[in-house]
């Protein structure tokens, strides 16, 4: 009957009718199960030995959330702030580290306020130590660890790396210098910079590849 | 907090004799904040019935959260009763696109020889908004957008009341972004929106079998959303976005998969349904 009812658009929207209902159509249904049963609060009914059975689907059509089913239930004396936004990197970030995990070219994400956010595996291969090992960190203070120099082996200044360049000035950027990897040995490497924009107001980093001369 | 489901169907309506449970329109949910201003969460084809539901019920002040343009969250626009009232106030939220903004794109499909009738003659008072970066007030509950992995400027929406809380990621494609195996909350595709809700619709368009065949086409697999859960650790999943060739049947099974998939892990995992009313706290 309840097939009957659905087929027609009849719609059972009180719950506890709904329940009474299906106890019912359960006992006409001649349910093998005896002794206690429950609703899993997801349309299934409980039989005695605890597997789940589908209710009658018209009578699925008001749910109601049990408490024990709320998760982090909010303090409604005290509205608490809504979504701290930064808990997640922006998603051009997210899809920028997919991709350059999946890179053989050495690859490094920076975010707007210029921290070194992720390196992949080709890049732990020219600088000497893995992302994992080193963390996210200011980006200027890892770059510096690496003492680049010019050629001539004078102080590469911050405003001409180019991850810098590409932070201050939202620009790309190129440099070729010399650095001395976590491991100890002299390299030379290019870099070039580019931002990151998911608008075109909105800055939210730079990726940056390099490679050994 | 009441949500009510118009339509949960993917990709495209699919009425007829093997859909008549979980139903065939598309996305479209009602989120029951405050009597007289209603909050609607896309406008796939299941907004017509709740148009002319909105129109019996006086109500005159509609906030319209589009999370993409797709076909399947735009079609019902234009047959949305409410639009074709002059005494109407609609507030349109999508996500904004660098190329054109959210009415230029949506005035596409009110154009011929999509549709005879302008965007600009539609009598109702149309405001056309880019979702906010930050947190907004809409009837009493607050809302967060932000963008989740799907073909094209798409995002999702968290709404909170003092009480309750749900997410509404009906398009996303997490695995594309590397999955939720392995990281921290803050790589997680839509996790700010997510984390922690009491309830979270999420696509689920297919089985882990069906998904192989389909990587990148923006939808998950149930197994996906499962480990999405809780990886997020939401509350109730309800599974949403249902694939245009899954039959009652086939949906019944999907549900039986996610309900294994996330043993152990709260209340078990629901199919959205047209016509289910959930109520929140």
């Amino acid at each position: 009957m309840l097939d009957v009812l659905q087929r027609a658009g009849v719609e059972v929207v009180h719950a506890d009718d709904a329940e009474a209902f299906a106890d019912e159509e359960i006992a006409k249904m001649g349910a093998e199960e005896s002794g206690p049963a429950g609703d899993d609060g997801g349309g299934h009914r409980r039989d005695a030995t605890g597997r789940s059975r589908r209710e009658p689907q018209a009578l699925r059509g008001l749910y109601r959330l049990p408490a024990s089913s709320i998760k982090g239930r909010l303090d409604a004396t005290a509205y608490p702030p809504l979504v701290e936004k930064r808990r997640q990197k922006h998603l051009v970030l997210i899809l920028a580290r997919e991709l350059a995990s999946n890179l053989a070219t050495p690859t490094l994400i920076a975010d707007d306020e210029g921290t070194l956010i992720f390196y992949n595996d080709a890049a732990a291969d020219v600088v000497g130590r893995t992302f994992a090992e080193n963390g996210e960190m200011p980006l200027d203070e890892w770059t510096a660890s690496f003492s680049p120099r010019t050629r001539d082996a004078e102080e590469l200044p911050p405003n001409r790396r180019p991850a810098r360049i590409a932070l201050d000035q939202r620009r790309a950027a190129h440099e070729q210098f010399r650095i001395t990897s976590a491991d100890g040995v002299d390299r030379t490497v290019a870099v070039t910079a580019f931002p990151l924009f998911a608008h075109v107001d909105e800055f939210v980093g730079i990726m940056a590849i390099f490679w050994r001369e | 907090v009441r949500l009510k489901i118009w339509g949960c169907r993917g990709s495209v309506p699919t009425p007829g004799p093997d859909t008549i449970l979980y139903g065939g329109n598309t996305s479209c949910v009602e989120v029951c904040l405050d009597n007289d201003v209603a909050l609607v969460l896309d406008a796939g084809t299941g907004i017509r019935r709740l148009g002319l539901e909105l129109m019996e019920r006086g109500v005159r002040r509609i906030h319209l959260c589009l999370t993409h343009l797709h076909l399947d969250h735009l079609e019902g626009l234009r047959f949305f009763a409410p639009l074709w009232d002059e005494q109407v106030t609609v507030d349109i939220w999508g996500p904004p696109s660098p190329l054109l903004s959210l009415r230029e794109r949506i005035a596409r499909s009110f154009s011929p020889p999509l549709f005879p009738v302008d965007l600009g003659d539609v009598p109702a008072a149309v405001t056309f908004h880019d979702v906010p970066r930050e947190p907004w007030a809409i009837a009493g509950g607050r809302l967060a957008a932000d963008f989740v992995v799907h073909p094209g400027p798409t995002v999702g929406f968290r709404i909170e009341t003092p009480t309750a809380s749900v997410a509404y990621l009906p398009d996303h494609e997490p695995a594309l972004a590397g999955g939720v195996a392995g990281k921290t909350i803050d790589w997680i595709s839509g996790a700010s929106l997510a984390n922690g809700v009491d309830a979270l619709l999420h696509d689920a368009q297919y089985f882990e079998d069906e998904y192989q065949e389909r990587i990148g086409w923006g939808h998950s697999s149930v197994a996906a959303a499962v480990s999405y859960l809780r990886a997020v650790d939401a509350g109730r999943l309800l599974l949403f976005h249902h694939e245009p060739r899954h039959s009652d049947r086939l949906l019944d099974e999907l549900e039986e998969r996610a309900r294994v998939l996330a043993e152990g892990h709260g209340p078990p995992p629901m199919l959205a349904r047209e016509g289910m009313v959930v109520e929140l706290p």
